[in-house]
């Protein structure tokens, strides 16, 4: 049961990023997928979760077998689809806390109640947040509003830890962490993929790479996969950059 | 606790004891507007001979005579402070189509001759600056952007001449932008103008350069009563700069009224950019009324630049109404209010479609008593989706006298618009000036440079003539010379 | 009736107001649902508020008695006027040290109610204070409240007055020389619901306010915050936020003034108005009036919106729906206005989290 796309044509207004775009994720797989910038990477992130500013015309995306291609963003979610983004949005007045709080109360079903909280879930969620390398009173911080870049990053995995999803996207994970950040990171991937997570990265240097090694690396030039390999494409990329797919059809 | 005789003679609290609450304390610090005093009348003989003198067309005629009406209808705008009396026997003399100035240079007062010889300006030039001679000598810049204009078949005629020789074209845009019931002395204006400028811009006509356009919009622009009309067709462009004095010496201007309620209305068709900047630096006994007012249809782009220095009194609002879909306006403003002067000025943006665009700019200083006002409406109007609107509007206090006022309003109808509104109020600390003072920079000099530095980031979007201007204005403002007068 | 001598037939004469509020909006407060209440006649009665109270202010309770007011005079407006006209008795309260709760007596009628209360917060003394008011009837309320020298106090102001009748509330504040106060107001709405609130700062005296209005069916508010920094080195911040849903409209105004005698003062003001209903409309105006330039710093924002769509997105992602985010930073932005009020913070954010539920939870 993957996530897939299949031979998805998105455009943003009268641009069109992704061309026939075909991929597939498997659970317990990590994939790992590069390209240069303006590729269509981040807009691949969020087609899947059905960002209203980027139009389907054509081609499906299926999760577990379901055709979720003209799902709510908010349904996505629930089925299991998860997006750790780039750049998250600040959001002045909402506490982390509540946030997880709330992504809690709709993961398991019970109707959402702004003034229930779970005090289990705060327990748990400052273990997670102190193994993420995060203090516990940076729960009480609001969501985003002057996180610096590693900071946001780990916002993001304990929120993404927090939905359990069975599909994570990760865009950028890597961006703006020192080296044991991204240790820590990849540590935190692998271990979702003995899970049984079906794992997305969104990279351009891989140097995540060095924590968590992918089953699948993909390369994506001007909205289509142009190549598919193993961990041998990360070199060559690294080495030759992307030029050798400029002319890719 | 004490009773209130006790408390009383706590000397903070007497005020609030004593009678007066706190609406008075309120009361107090805000200078309650008075009502203006209207001395003479003008009668509807006077503009039917004015009408008449102009040889213009009935429509017009009815256009002032209906104007008249309103005029003595319409109550006193009561948002004016500090406007004691308007002698309007007095506006009468001065319609005509050419505005007479001192008739020679004896005639000038000795500040302003004393002013001219300090900065060592021969008599000659300095006649030009003041208004005695033709302001506008430059033949070969006139002629050939004359030339230009006539190949694009762009119209650019004085005000008057249009009526008669476009008659239609200017009964189509005359008056529709700025309705003459806007307020009472629009439908003043609408009575008296004279004088002004026409402009048609042609569909698809691009006018690239705009401060060569301000030569000949200059001579036209003299007067107490000016019609400027600008038409940007479909799909052009068209940018003009109205310097109220000329380049190479920005000293300030002598008129022999003290009252003047001029007018620029703005059409800009689809897609077309308008670019209308004003720098005034009028002589201090001057009361100065500017209506400016613009449509833009729809991806129009309108462009406000507003420098108001001079005058006793300035009261200047650019508006643009954002009419058709995608429309877009900036408006930048800077007022210097230097000496026991008023400068209430502001911007207001009306959202009339989906998709616009208003982005306002205001950077207002007082000094010596001064008084500088930023007075806005940003209005969105229900179905005027997906709108954005920012205003910063910064005020620079140089010293424990002068004050700022900023007096914004912000009315959304439309839930998907997004409205925000940022001030701020700085001063000029002693510090500041001690520094400066420890490095010989003399109390003038300072200002003018902080003065600069407060505007910087708006001189970045104007054109490098206008920026040169500006500088040599403020610091001759701030210097001994301007203080005078 | 009429204790105040009241000259009633000059009053009717006046406008409600001398100066419009804008070039497009005369008026932003609606005064003609006041003009209907005025000559109403009925059945006026007092129901005592649940919950436990140190004072009760008005027929059912236990207040002193006052003859003047100090802050506001009948002079000053029409509705103050008419306030006074309509008025029986002034209490007042005398406060030193420590945590009170005072309530007014609900009043039940069709017709004009005033009630009016002064709080004196003793010089030097700690003090925490709620206040509520939840009237049945239309009418206005005025709350004066004297902080004086030295004193420190948190103050929540929790107004809950019957959706359907006219209101105005006229607070008044004085924060004498070096006092300093956190204080809060709250309010639900109603037809056409005035929360007049202006504050005096002395010198070296600090505030530090925030307002939170409601507005929703067609209801409309007009909160007007106004301060005055007549004394050296005052220091004011002011917060102002207003929610409009269904087709409500939300007022969030005021004028920031620091006189020259308030040289060396600082001053921050911002309003925001929020709009969540699709007929909804929101109104800002932070005005300063700053007449001196030896001022540390003053500055103000306003700000008009819906919540962003990025915000929306992120949030959906998460698997919320637009309802739920709404609610969620709903509640998260009115709950965190009450942060500064130090001892009666929860007391605070339960009061206003009841009131949310009515909007969430459908029970309005």
């Amino acid at each position: 049961m993957p996530l897939e796309t299949i031979d998805l044509n998105v455009t943003i207004g009268d641009k069109q990023i992704l061309n026939n775009m075909t991929i597939k994720l498997e659970r317990g797989e990590v994939l790992i997928l590069m390209g240069p910038n303006g590729s269509g990477k981040t807009t691949l992130a969020f087609a899947l979760l059905g960002h209203p500013k980027y139009q389907i015309n054509k081609g499906k995306i299926i999760l577990d077998n379901n055709d979720i291609t003209d799902y709510p963003t908010y349904q996505r979610a629930l089925m299991g689809l998860g997006l750790a983004f780039q750049n998250p949005v600040e959001i002045p007045g909402l506490r982390l806390s509540m946030l997880l709080n709330a992504i809690q109360m709709k993961k398991s079903g019970s109707s959402f109640d702004i003034s229930s909280i779970d005090p289990k879930l705060i327990i748990w969620a400052r273990n997670k947040a102190r193994e993420l390398g995060l203090q516990p009173s940076f729960l009480e911080r609001e969501v985003n509003v002057g996180f610096s870049g590693g900071e946001k990053k780990r916002s993001e995995m304990l929120q993404i830890l927090t939905m359990d999803p069975k599909y994570i996207i990760l865009d950028e994970p890597d961006s703006g962490l020192d080296v044991d950040g991204i240790k820590l990171i990849g540590e935190t991937i692998d271990s979702l993929r003995s899970a049984g997570k079906g794992i997305l990265i969104i990279t351009h240097h891989a140097e995540i790479t060095k924590f968590v090694s992918p089953d699948k690396v993909m390369i994506m030039s001007k909205g289509k996969i142009v190549d598919e390999g193993g961990i041998e494409l990360i070199k060559k990329v690294e080495e030759y950059g992307y030029k050798d797919y400029e002319g890719v059809q | 606790m004490g009773s209130p005789i006790e408390l009383a003679k706590d000397k903070e609290l007497k005020e609030i004891v004593e009678n007066k609450g706190i609406e008075d304390i309120l009361g107090k610090s805000v200078p309650y507007p008075k009502d203006i005093e209207i001395k003479g009348k003008i009668t509807k003989d006077i503009i039917e001979e004015i009408s008449k003198s102009k040889k213009e067309p009935q429509w017009m005629l009815n256009l002032r005579l209906k104007a008249l009406e309103l005029f003595e209808k319409l109550p006193m705008p009561n948002w004016i402070a500090g406007v004691e009396s308007i002698d309007l026997e007095e506006f009468a003399q001065y319609v005509k189509p050419k505005v007479e100035v001192a008739e020679n240079w004896d005639q000038l007062p000795d500040w302003m001759r004393d002013m001219y010889s300090r900065i060592g300006l021969p008599e000659t030039e300095a006649k030009v600056l003041s208004g005695l001679t033709a302001v506008f000598d430059s033949e070969n810049i006139i002629s050939r952007l004359k030339d230009e204009l006539k190949q694009k078949n762009v119209i650019f005629m004085p005000m008057d001449e249009a009526v008669q020789k476009y008659p239609d074209l200017v009964k189509e845009y005359f008056g529709k932008e700025f309705p003459m019931a806007d307020h009472k002395f629009a439908a003043l204006h609408y009575a008296l103008w004279s004088g002004g400028a026409f402009v048609y811009v042609p569909k698809n006509t691009k006018i690239v350069n705009p401060v060569e356009a301000f030569f000949i919009i200059g001579g036209e622009m003299e007067g107490q009563f000016e019609h400027t009309l600008l038409v940007a067709d479909d799909n052009s462009s068209f940018g003009t700069s109205y310097i109220h004095f000329i380049e190479g010496c920005a000293a300030p201007v002598l008129r022999n009224y003290s009252f003047h309620d001029g007018m620029v209305e703005i059409y800009a068709g689809k897609n077309s950019q308008v670019y209308f900047s004003t720098l005034q630096n009028w002589s201090r006994s001057i009361i100065n009324f500017n209506n400016k007012r613009a449509i833009a249809e729809e991806n129009a782009h309108v462009e406000w630049v507003e420098g108001s220095i001079g005058s006793k009194m300035t009261y200047t609002y650019p508006s643009t109404v954002l009419r058709g879909r995608g429309a877009s306006t900036k408006n930048i403003s800077i007022g210097i209010s230097n000496g026991p002067y008023i400068k209430d000025v502001g911007s207001k943006a009306i959202h009339a479609a989906p998709d616009t665009k208003s982005m306002i700019i205001s950077k207002s200083i007082s000094s010596n008593g001064g008084i500088a006002t930023y007075r806005g409406l940003v209005k969105v109007l229900k179905g005027a989706e997906r709108s954005f609107s920012h205003v910063q509007c910064d005020s620079l206090i140089l010293d424990e006298k002068s004050q700022a006022y900023t007096l914004p309003r912000n009315e959304v109808d439309e839930p998907t618009a997004i409205v925000s509104h940022e001030a701020t109020v700085g001063r000029l600390g002693e510090d500041q000036l001690f520094y400066m003072a420890s490095r010989g920079i003399r109390e003038g000099e300072a200002k003018a440079l902080i003065v600069n530095g407060f505007i910087r980031d708006v001189l970045k979007s104007l054109p490098l003539e206008t920026v040169s201007i500006l500088t040599r204005v403020i610091g001759l403002e701030f210097s001994e010379l301007g203080s005078v007068g | 009736m009429n204790s105040f001598e009241i000259n009633i037939e000059n009053i009717k004469k006046h406008k409600w107001q001398d100066i419009g509020d804008s070039p497009t909006t005369k008026y932003y407060t609606d005064w003609s649902q006041y003009e209907k209440i005025l000559n109403k006649q009925g059945e006026l009665k007092f129901e005592k508020p649940n919950g436990k109270f140190d004072f009760i202010v008005g027929p059912c309770g236990n207040s002193n008695k006052a003859y003047e007011p100090k802050l506001i005079k009948p002079e000053e407006s029409k509705l103050a006027s008419y306030h006074f006209y309509y008025l029986n008795e002034i209490n007042e309260i005398n406060l030193d040290s420590g945590e009170y709760a005072i309530s007014f007596c609900n009043p039940i009628s069709e017709r004009w109610v005033s009630q009016h209360l002064i709080v004196n917060i003793k010089e030097n003394s700690n003090v925490s204070l709620l206040i509520y008011e939840g009237r049945k009837s239309p009418g206005s309320s005025v709350i004066e409240i004297n902080a004086h020298k030295n004193s420190k106090s948190n103050l929540a102001i929790l107004l809950d007055p019957e959706i359907k009748y006219p209101t105005a509330y006229l607070i008044r504040k004085a924060i004498y020389s070096q006092a300093s106060m956190n204080s809060m107001t709250f309010s639900t709405p109603t037809l056409m619901n005035r929360i007049e609130e202006k504050v005096v700062l002395f010198d070296n005296s600090i505030f530090n306010h925030k307002s939170l209005t409601l507005s929703y069916k067609n209801s409309r508010v007009d909160n007007i915050i106004d301060t005055i920094q007549v004394g050296r080195n005052s220091d004011s911040d002011v917060s102002g936020l207003g929610f409009a849903f269904d087709s409500s409209l939300s007022s969030v105004r005021g004028t920031d003034i620091i006189t020259y005698d308030g040289r060396k003062s600082r001053s921050n003001f911002i309003v925001e108005a929020i709009i969540l209903g699709n007929s909804a409309r929101a109104y800002t105006m932070p005005m300063m009036k700053i007449e001196t330039g030896d001022v540390i710093s003053a500055t103000h924002k306003s700000a008009q919106y819906r919540v962003s769509d990025d915000i929306l997105f992120y949030l959906q992602s998460r698997g919320l729906t637009y309802e739920e985010i709404v609610s969620l930073l709903v509640y998260e932005k009115s709950l965190s206005m009450a942060n500064h009020l130090e001892n009666i913070k929860e007391k605070v954010q339960e009061f206003i989290k009841q009131k949310l539920d009515r909007i969430f939870k459908n029970q309005l």
